[in-house]
């Protein structure tokens, strides 16, 4: 099911609130709890009900892992030691062993799911065997699922998470804004409001704050994504495949419009999950702060995709020694870190090799602090070139369209673009069309030239300006403010007649 | 500032005012149909048959019906009005089968009292699967149910909105698609050789080559049979179509069962002319066996009934052998679709076929598309 459907915000969306809300009345929250896990689970088998016995068996395995290092805990507990002090390696226990268990357990879940296929494909054409496998289906948001409990896992064996009730977990786990595409919600973020008496009831400001968030996310999502991806999906699905002009002008406003699709698509969609999480009286973590501000590359990962950042700080980067272990070191451990991201993000040379690139930027930035310029502005506009410039890699469905592409961006340029406007007909822009092609088709490719700039400024206006949040405080608790909301919902859901998913399901 | 509940509330009255009146708008202008005929002061614009076709059954008024495929479309069908004194709809579906055009007008007879039917019987209808799909395969489906309450992707619909209703109120005020014209496509089309040549590309095979299934030219169906022969015509062995007799009998089966049930009604069956790229592609894939099995079981079955009437235009060399005619293998110009309205009307002896002259049909078909492949089609393409 997606967010932006008619049948989420119009049937499954008000009875989860209502069910969710109604059964607090009830003196054991046990009920609520249950009927949430209940609706997260139709959320997610309502595209594959098949993927819910993979969600559901992962749950179970690292759950009956947490159970059975609370029972190694106790052991410790009889000698008078800590499992801190047994992660710390300074005291033998069974939990190391339980920790290698579920990490193996999750990512080889990961792996097979994800990656075997790549891995076969990969041996069949470096080492020339001949595997043939079936196609191994995706299951939704299983990396982000499986990255949430690993968290949760290492956590248990330092020590630092309680076992939670297979109940709390199971909501943890299943919680449907944030299951199928993020943020990735530690444990800590989320069980202990689950478990708050004050979180039983709605708070109407925080509820609000929610539509209001909604609102916006679901507008980023359907009028503007959707639209640019109208033009990148038209250039990107000929350029490298069939025979194609790709000029400088065509792949730099390509390109742009695929920087801030894939923007307003990602934050799109994180801003309902949370504005869903604030609904139900969960705060889930912010995943993007103005990542078009960012003056390094370093500054973009602590403002694009924060959450899994910030996994990949804790669970990668820190133990492998973070910058404890020298600056040679360090910078390994930082390539290692976005060779990860790389890999998670697909299995396609195209993600790791863009993985690679931040890799080998965000090493340089550490090996040279001082190259850079004294105008912040300056840094910002260079970062966001090298920023645009590696979408090329991740946006491209192979290395050789992607070395089209960047070996085609400077050739010379073709009048209006080489008639990629002519992708953005929406029906906004219908009866114009309509119009110029009956009584004054010379005009129409100035038209689309038009509607290629709106669409920019537009984009421009909204990726550098205030963040959502923001507007929220200041204006959305006005009349004006609501009824703007309102506009935009409605736009938006007579919108829907034309489905998109979002561009990070498959991940 | 509003506190989070009083915001809330504004909230939900701006989003249920601006429903309801997305909702009204879709309701009043109503592009498809699904709730009344035209308003009154705007004309009878059908100018998308997918969407418009069985709301123009159920909510507009007439007596008869032109059906068939989008080879009828192109048909005036207020020439009949005038000519019969009758109120003809059009009801076509592209390459539609015999099960959903007869879904049709079951429909029709339901809502109406229906006089008269003109029917464009395309051969390759009658091998086509039984199962009506227009009501579960087709999307949005829920044009095909009666009740409101899953009209939403209707009633909150931008495509609709901004896309439908403008030309709606465009074309009816340009009375474009209006009345005898309803979906009526030909506005644009080019017809003639170049055009038509562009679907076929000839008689011939490459020497040496070996022909798959998919290629046109020869039409070659068993990607294992190879065809090596230099520059030459070719020919399938004449195909071996009895597990094609079941499907056959039952969607004339389908036809028949809607002439029984209304015997008040006069049914005008006619076939239209393919061009004669058509019929030699048909004789090169050894198809032109079942075809003619097809015609002849269709005539003998509905020359059995007294309300049936049966123009038979496919023989024609003038029409079929002229390119100039044709945009592709089988939709011509509306010239022709003109023509056949006035032989029918004026109850042309030419093209009428009866139980006297039944036999003929098809060894006349034979003749004609023995004409087309050893002659005919060199005139168009070289030899």
């Amino acid at each position: 099911m997606l967010f932006n459907s008619t049948i989420f915000i119009a049937l499954f969306l008000p009875l989860c609130l209502i069910g969710w809300y109604g059964l607090q009345q009830f003196k054991n929250p046990a009920w609520a709890k249950l009927f949430l896990v209940g609706m997260s689970l139709w959320f997610y088998g309502y595209y594959n009900p098949w993927y819910l016995l993979i969600l559901v068996g992962s749950l179970f395995v690292n759950q009956g892992i947490s159970a059975a290092m609370e029972h190694g805990s106790a052991r410790l507990s009889q000698k008078g030691q800590e499992p801190s002090e047994e992660a710390a390696g300074k005291v033998p226990g069974s939990r190391k062993l339980l920790l290698t268990l579920g990490l193996i357990a999750n990512i080889g879940l990961l792996f097979y799911f994800k990656y075997f296929n790549f891995f076969v494909d990969n041996c069949n054409f470096f080492f020339h065997t001949d595997w043939q496998i079936e196609k191994i289906a995706l299951p939704l948001g299983i990396s982000f699922f499986t990255f949430q409990q690993i968290s949760y896992v290492v956590d248990r064996y330092k020590g630092e998470a309680p076992c939670y009730s297979l109940l709390d977990y199971a909501c943890f786990v299943t919680f449907f804004p944030q299951l199928i595409a993020g943020p990735i919600v530690l444990h800590s973020e989320f069980i202990p409001a689950l478990q708050a008496r004050k979180n039983r009831k709605p708070d109407w400001e925080m509820f609000y704050d929610g539509v209001a968030l909604f609102v916006l996310g679901f507008g980023k999502k359907v009028l503007l994504a959707d639209v640019l991806a109208l033009l990148v999906n038209s250039v990107f699905d000929v350029v490298g495949v069939v025979q194609y002009y790709l000029d400088f002008w065509t792949g730099l406003i390509t390109i742009l419009c695929y920087g801030f699709q894939l923007y307003f698509d990602f934050s799109g969609y994180c801003d309902m999950a949370r504005s869903i999480g604030r609904m139900f009286g969960f705060e889930l973590p912010v995943n993007f702060r103005s990542p078009f501000k960012a003056d390094s590359v370093r500054d973009i990962w602590k403002r694009w995709h924060v959450t899994l950042g910030r996994f990949l700080t804790a669970y990668v980067y820190i133990p492998l020694g973070g910058n404890r272990k020298g600056k040679a070191r360090k910078c390994l451990n930082l390539f290692l870190v976005f060779l990860v991201s790389g890999i998670w993000h697909g299995a396609n040379w195209t993600y790791i090799l863009w993985g690679v690139m931040h890799g080998v930027a965000i090493v340089w930035e550490n090996l040279f602090p001082k190259l850079r310029f004294r105008s912040r502005k300056l840094n910002v506009f260079f970062t966001q070139i090298f920023w645009f410039l590696t979408l090329i890699m991740f946006r491209s469905n192979t290395l050789s369209q992607a070395g089209y592409f960047y070996r085609n961006l400077f050739t010379a340029p073709k009048p209006f673009l080489n008639g990629i406007g002519a992708a953005l007909q929406i029906p906004e822009n219908f009866i114009i069309i309509k119009a110029l092609t009956l009584k004054a088709p010379q005009y129409l490719p100035v038209f689309y030239f038009v509607m290629i700039g709106l669409m920019l400024a537009v984009s421009f206006f909204f990726a550098y300006g205030k963040e959502a949040g923001e507007w929220i405080k200041t204006k959305a608790r006005t009349k004006k403010g609501a009824f703007l909301l309102a506009v935009v919902f409605l736009w938006g859901f007579v919108s829907l007649s034309q489905v998109s998913t979002f561009l990070y399901f498959n991940f | 500032m509003l506190t989070g509940k009083k915001a809330l509330k504004n909230f939900i009255l701006w989003v249920a005012a601006g429903l309801l009146l997305v909702a009204g708008i879709t309701v009043v202008f109503d592009p498809f149909y699904q709730y009344h005929g035209p308003l009154p002061g705007m004309k009878d614009v059908l100018f998308e048959r997918e969407s418009q076709v069985i709301g123009s059954i159920r909510h507009f008024s007439y007596d008869s019906v032109l059906l068939g495929s989008s080879v009828v479309e192109n048909c005036d069908s207020s020439y009949l009005d005038n000519a019969y004194g009758i109120k003809t709809l059009k009801v076509v579906k592209g390459s539609g089968s015999t099960a959903d055009l007869m879904y049709y007008l079951g429909k029709a007879h339901e809502k109406q009292d229906i006089k008269r039917v003109f029917y464009g019987l395309d051969l390759f209808a009658l091998k086509m699967p039984c199962e009506v799909t227009v009501v579960s395969q087709y999307s949005p489906n829920y044009l095909y149910t009666e009740t409101i309450l899953d009209d939403g992707a209707y009633l909150f619909n931008k495509d609709v909105l901004l896309k439908k209703i403008p030309l709606m109120l465009a074309y009816s005020f340009a009375d474009k698609n209006t009345g005898g014209h309803a979906y009526d496509w030909s506005e644009d089309k080019t017809f003639g050789p170049a055009k038509a040549m562009e679907a076929y590309a000839g008689p011939y095979v490459q020497s040496g080559e070996s022909v798959s299934g998919e290629q046109d030219a020869i039409g070659a169906k068993d990607a294992s049979e190879t065809k090596d022969v230099a520059g030459a015509k070719n020919f399938l062995p004449e195909k071996d179509f009895t597990d094609d007799k079941e499907i056959i009998a039952a969607n004339i089966a389908l036809i028949t069962e809607e002439i029984e049930s209304h015997p008040d009604t006069l049914y005008t069956v006619f076939f239209p002319p393919y061009s004669l790229l058509m019929w030699d592609d048909t004789c090169r894939q050894g198809e032109l066996s079942e075809y003619c099995y097809m015609l002849d079981e269709a005539l003998r079955t509905l020359l059995s009934y007294d309300n049936v009437e049966i123009y038979y235009f496919q023989t024609d060399t003038d029409i079929v052998c002229n390119l100039d005619l044709y945009m592709d293998k089988v939709h011509y110009s509306p010239d022709i679709n003109q023509y056949m309205l006035t032989c029918m009307a004026q109850g042309d002896e030419s093209y009428r076929v009866d139980k006297d002259n039944r036999q003929d049909v098809v060894p006349s078909l034979r003749q004609m598309c023995q004409y087309i492949t050893e002659e005919a089609i060199y005139n168009y393409y070289p030899k």
